[in-house]
């Protein structure tokens, strides 16, 4: 570690499980103060995700000795991916889920990629109880690694037009920072995850430090031509956080090159993909500076009123409900998004009787998510003699083209759009049979290329779509647990019409038949994109966070993760926590070095 | 005896007829003895009802060697709720009663032709009920059975690895390539 760190002293309070439950006392207990160096770090990370695998080893590389705090159980990258290398007939259900899992699960089934094969990385609904005020689906994943397992790895920029836009057409407070002041730190993450992709030199998604792209197959490439030839619009190939040709630097992680298996979510092999197991925390703990404690709920960050700064974090422990308190001269709250704001609410002190840094009072205000309502698919004749090598791991990406420049459409925001062709299976048997020999012969044979495409728009935030902690209900940890209160608008419905007719017409246009346009009325939430509750923003009176994702009033407390967005953008949001956080991780580096902090 | 002997005899006793009408008669005795059990018997007759559907072919064996029955036991009986569990084991029964009224003789002991035979009309039959059928409504039994065989077998070893290509670890994608007529897809 280094020497321009100074250490706090530290407190440890301990109780039994049994006390827990009467949670009005909570801490009024005795205090234990052995071992109380040991509970005193640099810096606290909180969450092993996406983001806080960043913070850490960020965090790590400059000196800092780092605690990273999550709540789940350990994940050992390999070690823990128990389905890895399993072919489809050792699952029971063959993927599927039982009807009694179902049955208990309602909520957690839902999600994109859960499965037979990666059910043991989604945490179960009973475990985990929100309240839904309006119909709210929280995907999560509690374990070390967080969702960073599981995800979907797409990785495409903001633009500027994002940045801009809630200001330009006055939907949504203004960003304090813009693209420039990211787009350094985009490259900085996409060097070192490895993102394919290809430079294709649109305005509307800005081009990165690629590794090579996976192709596009024969009618993907019809459908780029003919949308840049008739509209303008730009499909281009997945930008995906794959190692289609490794680096050095990857190597270096011990990661290997994809192989184009696309099982991602069941963990990789060879670490083909990037996941904060594979690839950010085994980096930050080659420093030495990193310690990880799994099975440790974070309770609160404390505050000193007496210090007027944050000391620290207390948590308790998954499994025995002790409580332990650990400190740190800076804490990063990278729980995702919700679970930050539920964090801060929860921490409450004289000066901040209403959650951490909350003068403003839009902690866990502002909530967005992603619309991803809309589905097209197609038909389409022709292209027989061509067929594809197996599967592509990523999926081709149209850029947004709506409200750019200007607003041209009766909504504000944009969308992304996924699209990708395939070969179906299964062609007419020649005898007409729909069983028997030649029935089976035709089902063995690719058939028909199909399409599909599915939107990711932007929402709206506003200050009705909110999560504030349950007055009543605790979960088994003492907290108050979360109420969700976030829906959709009429902005949304018009957007999703809109998506819904310019890619049907965009298919009708290229040759596709039998299109089928599908609002699919999921809730929100299921995007797995919810953002903001912490909102960064210029003005601490309607914000949470500086430029810096600094808390206003508590300088030392940084967040990081989707919590901090201002608005939602219409790109894949994981990239720009990681970048984010790595851009204020460096910063609080910075001024603790100039002892600011 | 087994179950099928029993529910044979019993035909042969009473007629033809009678399993044709059986469930027109509420309450009448006999049909106690046409419950599914999921016992072994039930799931070879599984096996069999597969191999009419998808049949051991020259470039690949058939839905039995692949035990579609075994799969299919476990996927109706955890995965489908108690309603559609109970549907499909009586459609199981109604395909002995249609072969008895047909045939005199239960499934079993149909010949290969008398099989694929009986199975194409209920096949038909699925279709054009399934096309009519509500919104939400429920599938004909017999296209369950399909379904059921079809996803177990081309998900199974044998369906994937030899009447389909399976690549565990294609290590390249190309995005493009010449597809020769007659290969088959990718599992
Ligand atoms: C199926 C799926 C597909 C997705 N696809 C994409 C995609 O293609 N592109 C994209 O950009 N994003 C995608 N996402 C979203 C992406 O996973 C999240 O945006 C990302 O993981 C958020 O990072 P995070 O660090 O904020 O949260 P996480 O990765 O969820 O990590 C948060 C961690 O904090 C821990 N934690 C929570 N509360 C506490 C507490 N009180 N105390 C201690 N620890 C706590 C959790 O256990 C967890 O480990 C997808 C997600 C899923 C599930």
């Amino acid at each position: 570690m280094s020497a321009h760190f100074n250490r706090i002293i530290p407190i440890v309070y301990c109780m039994t499980a049994h006390t827990v439950e009467m949670s009005d006392s909570l801490f009024n207990i005795n205090i234990n103060s052995t071992g109380a160096d040991e509970n005193t770090y640099d810096a606290i990370v909180i969450g092993s995700g996406i983001s806080g695998g960043w913070a850490a080893k960020e965090l790590c590389e400059h000196g800092a000795k780092t605690l990273v705090l999550e709540r789940g159980r350990n994940v050992e990258h390999l070690k823990d991916y128990p389905t890895m290398s399993k072919d489809p007939w050792e699952f029971k259900h063959r993927g599927q889920m039982t009807k009694e899992f179902l049955t208990e699960n309602p909520l957690i089934s839902k999600a994109a990629g859960f499965g037979e094969d990666t059910a043991h990385f989604f945490v179960k609904d009973k475990d985990h109880p929100y309240e839904q005020e309006k119909p709210f689906d929280w995907i999560r994943g509690y374990q070390v690694g967080g969702k960073s397992i599981i995800w979907g790895r797409a990785c495409q920029r903001w633009s500027n037009f994002e940045f801009t836009a809630p200001a330009r057409f006055g939907y949504g407070m203004d960003w304090p920072i813009r693209y420039n002041d990211v787009a350094p730190w985009y490259s900085h993450v996409e060097k070192f995850i490895g993102v394919c992709g290809n430079k294709d030199g649109v305005e509307a998604m800005p081009d990165g430090e690629f590794l090579p792209p996976f192709d596009l197959n024969c009618v993907e490439q019809h459908v780029k031509n003919e949308f840049k030839r008739q509209f303008g619009r730009f499909l281009v190939q997945g930008r995906w956080a794959h190692l289609s040709v490794p680096n050095e630097i990857h190597t270096e992680q011990g990661r290997g090159r994809c192989l184009s298996r696309n099982l991602c979510m069941r963990g990789c092999p060879y670490g083909g993909y990037f996941s904060s197991l594979s690839s950010t925390l085994p980096w930050a703990s080659k420093t030495n500076n990193l310690t990880i404690r799994p099975f440790s709920v974070v309770h609160s960050v404390i505050f000193d009123d007496k210090k007027q700064r944050a000391i620290g974090v207390r948590v308790i422990d998954t499994n025995t409900k002790e409580i332990t308190d650990f400190f740190a001269k800076v804490i990063f709250v990278n729980a995702s998004a919700l679970n930050s704001s539920l964090i801060l609410l929860n921490s409450t002190s004289e000066r901040f009787p209403d959650g951490l840094g909350n003068d403003s009072g839009t902690l866990g205000k502002y909530v967005g998510f992603h619309l991803y309502r809309g589905g097209v698919g197609g038909e389409i004749d022709g292209f027989e003699d061509k067929y594809y090598y197996v599967r592509n791991p990523t999926e081709p990406i149209i850029a947004n083209y709506r409200n750019l420049h200007q607003q041209d459409t009766d909504y504000v925001g944009g969308f992304t759009t996924f699209m990708s062709a395939y070969r179906s299976r299964g062609t007419q048997a020649t005898d007409g049979s729909g069983i028997g020999q030649e029935f089976k012969h035709a089902s063995t044979l690719p058939g028909k290329w199909k399409i599909y495409g599915y939107m990711q728009g932007e929402t709206i935030m506003k200050a009705t779509n909110h999560v504030r902690l349950s007055k009543e209900k605790k979960d088994q940890w003492g907290i108050p647990i979360l109420v969700t209160s976030v829906g959709y608008d009429d902005n949304d419905e018009k957007m999703i019409k809109d998506f819904l007719t310019e890619t049907s017409t965009m298919l009708e246009r290229s040759g596709f038949k039998n299109i089928v346009a599908h609002d699919n009325k999921q809730a929100p939430g299921l995007d797995i994109h919810e953002m903001g509750g912490v909102r960064m923003g210029a003005d601490p009176k309607t914000s949470m966070l500086n430029k810096w994702n600094q808390l206003h009033q508590c300088k030392n407390v940084f967040v990081t993760d989707g919590g901090c967005m201002t608005s939602t953008g219409n790109q894949s949001p994981s990239i720009l926590y990681m970048a984010l956080t790595a851009r204020s991780a460096n910063y609080a580096i910075k001024e603790m070095k100039k002892g600011t902090l | 005896m087994n179950r099928r002997q029993a529910l044979s005899k019993s035909a042969a006793v009473l007629g033809g007829t009678f399993l044709a009408t059986a469930g027109l008669l509420p309450g009448c005795a006999p049909k106690e003895v046409k419950v599914w059990s999921w016992s072994e018997q039930d799931v070879n007759l599984l096996d069999e009802l597969g191999e009419v559907i998808l049949p051991t072919t020259a470039t690949s064996p058939g839905a039995k060697e692949a035990r579609v029955g075994e799969y299919i036991r476990v996927m109706v009986k955890e995965c489908l709720d108690e309603d559609q569990q109970k549907a499909f084991g009586d459609g199981m029964v109604a395909i002995d009663e249609l072969s008895e009224t047909k045939y005199k003789k239960v499934f079993m002991e149909l010949s290969v032709k008398e099989r694929h035979d009986l199975l194409i009309g209920l096949d038909n039959e699925a279709i054009a009920y399934d096309t009519k059928r509500k919104p939400g409504g429920e599938r004909h039994y017999f296209s369950v059975l399909k379904n059921l065989t079809m996803e177990g077998y081309f998900t199974s070893g044998v369906g994937a690895t030899k009447a389909l290509r399976y690549v565990p670890i294609p290590a390249r994608y190309d995005g493009c390539i010449e597809y020769t007529p007659g290969t088959p897809a990718w599992a």
